[in-house]
């Protein structure tokens, strides 16, 4: 039995939606943001850097979301290339590109009084980093538009619920600011966002966490 | 057959100690910024983004360290806890904490003016350093505690290699001094690096690309 660490709303999501998918029981245990709990003493003893989400598993408990849904796919044999399977390069490639670079600049764009060093420094470098989102994401498109079992609307993969869920995240602006990136050029893209949010999975996630039905072509902010 | 694409002392080296390590053949395609390698049409099809390490494998090219490595392991069955054995989870949170966490943190240490500008360079830099003085003492707490085969002094994996040569880098190339890092700070650390530099197949991938004396525990300090 798998115990999930998560907050509404959070990378917790695509770890959630690829449990329902796999169809293995778990519970799950809200971490409450304001009462500081990724902080307490005993989240810290599970993951010692405070990281969320964290997946407790009968081998451990695991965190870096990659590492939850990598391992989540090898050990279900389901949602992505095996390790012997020919495809399984091209995956690999694109499963840390997406993590390696798309997943970084999308929280860079958001989030850039985290990241940036100074406030005086900010516009410069949400422009650096919508940049970088940009170019990720176009070639993510291109990979997508070849339709590949592990990138597609059709068909489940640990790699298309990532990547859908970061599309969410880049619906969201601060109140009264415009959405930083456009994301109209890419088709392919919001094909497999499409596909995948009308699964029973991820709509069994979404009423979960109370995030609506459309939750990764349309989310409700 | 595989090609490694790549420059001596950037970050293909973790890749082509990868390769020594499990004595399989390969080509190493030594790429030359300066002359323009990096834009030329046949090395853009294997990595639209130009950057190395490129593998060429039969399954294709591979770009994206991490990437390259779980293939080799998997590949090979070595260098890393199989997919399905109890101790693959611990590996691979820490093996992608390696390349989320401490390979962007060592980048940017090296580059701090690329995120926001050389205006806030500096401050960029402090609190890269911070954050990966935090990040280490983590790595070096699991090493000396729980001690896992993969962290360990005498048998290399993909993330010990991996780690390896960020601490090179964080100790020879910030672009501020005072950021430099050496692994003495981290004991169980520098006792993998000291232990894994001396083996035949790293000695060798040294040798390869250039670089004499402890490369990976005590490499010189950064350039004043």
């Amino acid at each position: 039995m798998y115990l999930l660490h998560y907050r509404v709303d959070n990378a917790s999501l695509a770890v959630r939606i690829t449990l329902n998918e796999l169809g293995v029981p778990y519970r799950d245990k809200l971490l409450n943001r304001e009462a500081g709990e990724q902080d307490s003493a005993a989240y810290r003893a599970l993951q010692p850097l405070g990281l969320i989400p964290a997946l407790e598993t009968p081998d451990g408990p695991i965190f870096e979301t990659a590492a939850i849904l990598l391992w989540l796919a090898d050990r279900h044999g389901a949602l992505a290339p095996t390790p012997s399977a020919p495809d399984r390069a091209a995956f690999l490639k694109w499963f840390f590109f997406a993590t390696s670079h798309l997943h970084p600049a999308v929280l860079h764009v958001l989030y850039p009084e985290k990241y940036a060093g100074s406030p005086a420094a900010e516009p410069a470098f949400v422009r650096l980093a919508v940049a970088r989102a940009n170019l990720a994401l176009s070639e993510l498109d291109r990979v997508a538009a070849a339709r590949p079992a592990w990138l597609s609307p059709d068909q489940p993969s640990i790699l298309g619920f990532y990547v859908a869920m970061l599309l969410r995240w880049l619906h969201y602006s601060k109140p009264g600011t415009p959405l930083q990136i456009d994301l109209s050029p890419y088709r392919a893209l919001h094909a497999v966002a499409a596909g995948l949010e009308t699964r029973p999975a991820a709509l069994k996630a979404a009423a979960q966490e109370g995030l609506g039905s459309t939750i990764f072509t349309n989310p409700d902010y | 057959m595989y090609t490694l694409h790549g420059v001596p002392d950037w970050g293909s080296q973790v890749i082509h100690m990868a390769l020594a390590e499990l004595a399989v053949p390969f080509r190493f395609n030594r790429l030359d910024w300066d002359a323009g390698d990096f834009d030329a049409p046949a090395f853009r099809a294997l990595n639209p983004f130009g950057r190395v390490p490129v593998l060429e494998t039969p399954d294709g090219a591979i770009f994206e360290t991490a990437a390259i490595l779980l293939y080799l392991t998997e590949r090979h069955g070595q260098l890393a806890p199989a997919p399905g054995t109890p101790d693959r989870a611990g590996f691979l949170i820490w093996f992608i904490f390696v390349t989320n966490q401490l390979h962007p943190g060592a980048m940017t240490l090296i580059h701090p003016e690329l995120p926001g500008g050389e205006a806030v360079q500096e401050q960029v830099s402090t609190e890269t350093h911070q954050r990966l003085r935090t990040q280490l003492a983590a790595l070096n707490h699991l090493a000396e505690n729980e001690a896992p085969w993969w962290l360990s002094p005498d048998r290399p994996s993909a993330t010990s290699l991996y780690v390896l040569m960020l601490l090179r880098w964080i100790k020879s190339f910030p672009a501020i001094a005072a950021h430099s890092i050496a692994s003495q700070d981290y004991p169980a650390l520098h006792r993998m690096a000291s232990g894994l530099e001396n083996r035949s197949a790293i000695r060798a991938t040294l040798t390869a690309e250039g670089i004499e004396g402890p490369a990976f525990s005590n490499p010189p300090g950064p350039a004043p």
